[in-house]
């Protein structure tokens, strides 16, 4: 079994958890898998075999075991964070839908749990918060039994940024900077002029240090966080992930809140069932080269994010919801669901990121949707016509003027922007991204102020302690939006049997992992992750669901209960009966022996992570004394109660 | 023998302004339809005393016509009642077709279960038999064994399927509101604290629930002789009614 990393040993996105996997070689091995791992991959190749050439085949392709073939073997295991906005759930129906992920979407973890899918969606489905969360946790206790994914922490993440850095939440992010500000007072006290001449740089520039290249600038493709970064600041969402009270020390509670949206959708239904959300929208505001923003510009960023030619990494979020997007009024726009889908709890929430997602001009690309994005010349140019490049147009509070490439954006406000939305005139004139890939050398660049403040602060914790004190900047430690998970190739006809990943869940060693590795990479305390991306700070947080706990004695009878299931071993011993793997024989197993019966087993259908197995008897064939056994077991738990 | 205390001035005066303010009889919390039941849903009846036998019966109304089958699950308090048999009731039969099979689960009366119990009609290629509701799924008898009271609740397992056995047409673990559970006491009237004695132990269970209805988290179901759903006056007064008397 292939577990596939990046070459970058610290943890992330693209981190590549080098001590953790260490870890999990050594306790897998207990349980008698041989993991092999896969670490020499650069942030972008590791992308294309996890997430978009091979996302779909299993770390063994091409019968060699022992070597991993870019390009022809895919992945088992993988291990890197999972972003969740802190108001919704993004990101979250592409993982749980596997059936509703297009050829072109990525959606890497094929869960297929028609149970889940039936309490999230009847969870999402609604706009009464307690509905909402009875189904979220319902949906929460199913992941528990049959584990997506593992995830392993959340992180309470020290991190520092210049003092005189004002109105800036780590967990909102960029995505709420209508506040930010550069205290002068504070920036002619501290601003140094060695070893960086910050000073010089003055106090109406703002300055990120982020941790990845850019690739692109086609928006409906970020690959990259710092993509994710340029789209928040150059593109405009509807809405935007808000903490209350931005000032610090942070209070108040993350919400969404209207940006391009004048105010929340109205709900309605049409005559044939099907629910509208219709928004208005502000007026007033404009493009970069003046033109006018109006219902037409959502509607057609929409409708190409529903075309499959379009090839956005949004489809995926949106195409299993949303039958159309359409022009209501000059600034009225209707989402149109499809009949069964809405009213959406997590409407608002869903239209404030910019991962893939960023109004499109539609008086510069329109009426036609572009399909071909990869030859376009604003695919390589962040700098607007306009501005006297060839890049898109832009809607956002900052507009790219200069582009260095891996090295730094330049960016300067829009009054009119800024203004029109009501926010702080104080905002800095100019932003500026500087790209930095180590991160020690990006650490550096925060102590030295070269940046006011950086993306993945994960140097040891005795240098952020170090740092206390410092009157050029203000450390402070905070619950970093994303689970630290181990991914799991459900198409694995192993890995999708939910005893194998039960037993991975319980041959981690959590402790070991919190006391002896993360404080090295800045983390200040670790929650135990729960069986889904929900965080605590989520409204929908399972109050009461417990953890997996290291266990190896656990993890050895859960991998004997597929053991017993193989040809040549002890059936007996088997979850016998239990033919769809719920973990209870019950009536809903008999339909699966009566549909398989007379199929070999070579025959019988493998849904990704939900194998049926009524062959109880491992006699290769499906035939009538397999049922007796089903019979015999009927009301059984699997496990076995007294085994734990 | 104790001497009767009467209630407090108060509590009456405060039963009879509630007697008017709540003129509205409480309305049972009937489960969602399609639903699948315990009946009767509550019993009261002191002359259920141990060694008499107290009958259930599990019963759906669904009307549809492919009903395949049911299964569920029962607890109880052991210390109150004790399982003695499940007998099949009339939705699967072998009278309406010859393939029903009826697999009652086994009693554990120590833990106060009744495991999986099941019907349905054997097959072994499509199109399944199936039959339509609404309909009785089973009963199942009791010996009463002690005094008391006792939840009588349907597990998360509790379902009524069709062919397709998923998803299920009704499932406990998937709308438990349309699920109902029953309530079973012997408690003589007054006795809220089931130690057989009317008196202040009594009254102080009942002035702590005074004015809650049901689904209150200070409303105590044992207070509730009359069962309407909500502990007011009427209660008192079956309380004042028995003060002072010790039951055998």
């Amino acid at each position: 079994m292939w577990i596939v990393t990046t070459n970058d040993p610290g943890p992330g996105y693209y981190g590549g958890y080098w001590d953790v996997v260490t870890l999990l070689q050594d306790e897998f091995e207990k349980i008698g898998i041989d993991l092999r791992w896969e670490n020499s991959y650069d942030s972008f190749t590791w992308e294309d075999v996890v997430w978009d050439d091979t996302w779909n085949q299993n770390g063994t392709v091409d019968d060699d075991d022992t070597t991993h073939t870019y390009g022809v073997d895919g992945w088992d295991l993988a291990i890197f964070e999972w972003w969740e906005n802190p108001t919704s759930y993004i990101w979250g129906d592409e993982l749980v839908y596997s059936w509703g992920t297009p050829d072109t979407g990525w959606n890497i973890m094929s869960w297929n749990d028609t149970k889940a899918d039936y309490f999230w969606q009847t969870g999402s489905a609604t706009l009464d918060p307690t509905t909402h969360n009875r189904w979220l946790w319902k949906w929460q206790e199913e992941a528990m039994h049959n584990p997506p994914t593992i995830p392993i922490y959340v992180a309470e993440q020290m991190t520092a940024r210049a003092s005189y850095l004002d109105n800036w939440d780590d967990v909102a992010w960029l995505y709420d900077i209508s506040q930010l500000d550069i205290n002068e007072t504070k920036f002619e006290e501290v601003a140094p002029t060695t070893p960086f001449d910050r000073y010089s740089a003055g106090n109406d520039t703002v300055m990120w240090g982020a941790g990845e290249p850019i690739e692109q600038f086609y928006p409906f493709a970020t690959i990259y966080y710092t993509e994710e970064t340029v789209n928040v600041l150059k593109q405009g969402m509807l809405y935007r992930t808000s903490r209350e009270n931005l000032a610090y020390p942070p209070s108040g509670d993350y919400t969404v809140i209207p940006t391009l949206a004048a105010d929340f959708p109205d709900w309605y239904q049409k005559p044939d069932g099907r629910w509208v959300a219709s928004v208005p929208l502000r007026t007033g505001i404009t493009w970069t080269d003046g033109d006018g923003f109006d219902a037409q510009d959502v509607a057609y960023t929409y409708q190409s994010i529903l075309t499959p030619g379009c090839k956005s990494e949004s489809y995926g979020d949106y195409s299993f919801m949303l039958d159309d997007v359409v022009v209501n009024s000059t600034y009225q726009v209707d989402f149109i669901y499809k009949l069964g889908m809405g009213p959406d709890y997590d409407f608002a929430g869903y239209q404030a990121h910019g991962w893939a997602l960023g109004m499109l001009p539609y008086h510069q690309l329109g009426p036609d949707y572009v399909t071909n994005w990869a030859p376009q010349l604003y695919n390589y140019d962040p700098v607007p016509v306009s501005q006297g490049g060839t890049g898109l147009e832009c809607l956002g509070p900052y507009v790219p003027t200069y582009w260095d490439t891996d090295i730094a954006l330049h960016f300067e406000k829009r009054d009119d922007y800024v203004n029109a939305l009501g926010w702080s005139p104080e905002m800095p004139d100019k932003f500026i991204i500087k790209i930095i890939e180590d991160a020690n050398t990006r650490f550096s660049a925060l102590q030295n102020l070269e940046c006011d403040f950086i993306e993945y602060p994960t140097a040891p914790l005795a240098d952020w302690n170090n740092m206390i004190g410092w009157p050029t900047h203000r450390v402070l430690s905070f619950i970093y939006p994303a689970v630290h998970t181990l991914w799991i190739q459900h198409r694995n006809t192993i890995l999708s049997n939910r005893y194998v990943r039960l037993a991975l869940a319980h041959a981690i060693p959590y402790e070991q992992i919190f006391n002896n590795i993360l404080p090295g990479w800045g983390v200040a305390n670790a929650i135990r992750g729960k069986t889904t991306m929900v965080m605590p700070f989520h409204d929908s947080y399972h109050p009461t669901l417990g953890y997996y706990e290291y266990n190896i004695t656990k993890a050895q009878q859960y991998m004997d209960m597929w053991r017993y299931s193989q040809d040549g071993a002890d059936h007996t011993k088997a979850p016998l009966g239990d033919h769809d793997f719920s973990g209870f024989v019950e009536m809903a197993d008999y339909p699966i022996w009566v549909n398989n019966l007379g199929k070999y087993t070579y025959q019988l259908p493998w849904y990704p992570s939900n194998p049926v197995d009524p062959d109880n008897d491992n006699s290769g064939r499906v035939l009538l004394p397999d049922i007796t056994y089903w019979g015999t077991n009927i009301g059984k738990s699997y496990p076995y109660k007294d085994a734990w | 023998m104790k001497r009767k205390k009467p209630l407090s001035i108060a509590i009456l005066l405060l039963s009879a302004l509630l007697v008017l303010t709540f003129s509205l009889m409480y309305v049972f919390a009937e489960p969602v339809s399609p639903y699948i039941k315990v009946l009767p849903e509550e019993t009261s009846d002191s002359t259920l005393t141990p060694g008499n036998y107290y009958n259930i019966s599990i019963y759906t109304d669904y009307d549809g016509s492919d009903v395949w089958s049911w299964q569920f699950e029962l607890t109880f308090d052991p210390a109150v009642l004790q399982g003695v048999q499940v007998r099949n009731g009339d939705l699967i039969t072998t009278i309406k077709d010859a393939s029903a099979v009826f697999d009652s689960g086994d009693f554990d009366n120590t833990l106060g279960e009744l495991s999986l119990t099941v019907a349905y009609f054997a097959y072994d290629s499509p199109p399944a038999p199936t039959t339509s509701g609404p309909g009785t799924l089973a009963y199942v008898d009791f010996t009463v064994v002690g005094y008391g009271f006792s939840d009588i609740e349907l597990s998360d397992n509790t379902q009524l399927l069709d062919p397709a056995g998923f998803p299920p047409i009704i499932g406990a673990d998937w709308h438990p509101d349309q699920i109902g559970h029953a309530y079973f006491r012997n408690l003589h009237p007054g006795d809220a604290d089931g130690d057989k004695y009317v008196g202040s132990a009594d009254a102080g269970v009942l002035n702590g629930a005074y004015g809650t209805w049901r689904g209150d988290p200070l409303y105590v179901r044992e207070s509730d002789f009359d069962l309407d759903g909500y502990i007011g006056s009427a209660d008192a007064g079956i309380l004042n009614g028995n003060y002072g008397i010790t039951f055998p």
